[in-house]
């Protein structure tokens, strides 16, 4: 998700909100939702354990990428035991480890757009059945 | 100014518009506007050589930045921290010249 359709779908559920809904929907804003750029810094320092991917929910990538771990330490371990690429076998695990470090770090294109939609998704799970003729009638999930 | 300042500043200039402004605002404020988490990318992989600054508009810090190799590698770990920020205070910036703008035209 763009940040345009991210700011316009939080708009929309804006609009459908008054009174006293509207001040708990900013609230919620403020407390619930995450910030692409942190999502893009764990990518970076942690993507190799999927951290990033944890943070936004998305457990089954985030075991993947965990899962290509044992990859990148084997291609660690084939560096030190042939540092200068003598051993066809060992040089495959580093060509393998490089490709899955170029790998994860593509992820950083995709893991701010997958922040702002799992925010819209979780505003949408708390907004999307507001009735907005009942301005009394709170979310039940937001005030934790 | 962190992300949901940010968001909810956003949406409360917008709420300040009549239409027709008011359907125009956002698409024309993201067309002119720096996305703050791309800065940071700057920031991470080309911070050396001050392309975040450069990207935020702060030219001056940018070429400080270029000529001691991002502060001698301490400027460039401070401006992960301070860089998407900086992006987003200079965003409201732009998003306030435009409401004068709008308003005026409509």
């Amino acid at each position: 998700m763009n940040r345009l359709d991210y700011v316009v779908t939080l708009a929309d559920l804006r609009d459908r909100v008054e009174g006293a809904q509207k001040s708990q929907f900013d609230l919620d804003v403020r407390a619930q939702t995450l910030s692409p750029s942190v999502t893009l810094g764990l990518t970076y320092f942690l993507g190799f354990l999927g951290i990033d991917r944890f943070r936004i929910g998305l457990w089954g990538t985030g075991l993947l990428k965990l899962c290509a771990l044992p990859v990148l330490i084997l291609s660690e371990w084939a560096v030190i035991q042939d540092p200068f690429g003598m051993d066809q076998r060992l040089v495959m695990y580093d060509v393998l480890g490089t490709i899955v470090q170029i790998l994860l770090y593509c992820d950083g294109f995709f893991t701010p757009g997958l922040t702002r939609r799992y925010n819209a998704n979780k505003l949408k799970a708390l907004f999307q059945d507001v009735d907005p003729k009942s301005p009394e009638a709170l979310p039940a999930s937001s005030d934790s | 100014m962190n992300h949901q300042t940010y968001t909810l500043r956003l949406l409360q200039l917008r709420d300040g518009l009549q239409e027709p402004a008011r359907s125009h605002f956002l698409p024309a404020f993201f067309a002119r506007s720096t996305n703050p988490a791309i800065t940071f990318g700057f920031s991470l992989w080309l911070g050396f050589f001050g392309i975040d600054r450069f990207v935020a508009g702060d030219w001056g810090k940018g070429l400080l930045k270029l000529l001691t190799l991002g502060g001698f590698g301490v400027w460039v770990i401070v401006d992960w921290f301070l860089i998407s920020g900086r992006v987003r205070d200079k965003n409201i910036i732009k998003a306030q010249a435009m409401i004068g703008e709008l308003g005026h035209a409509s």
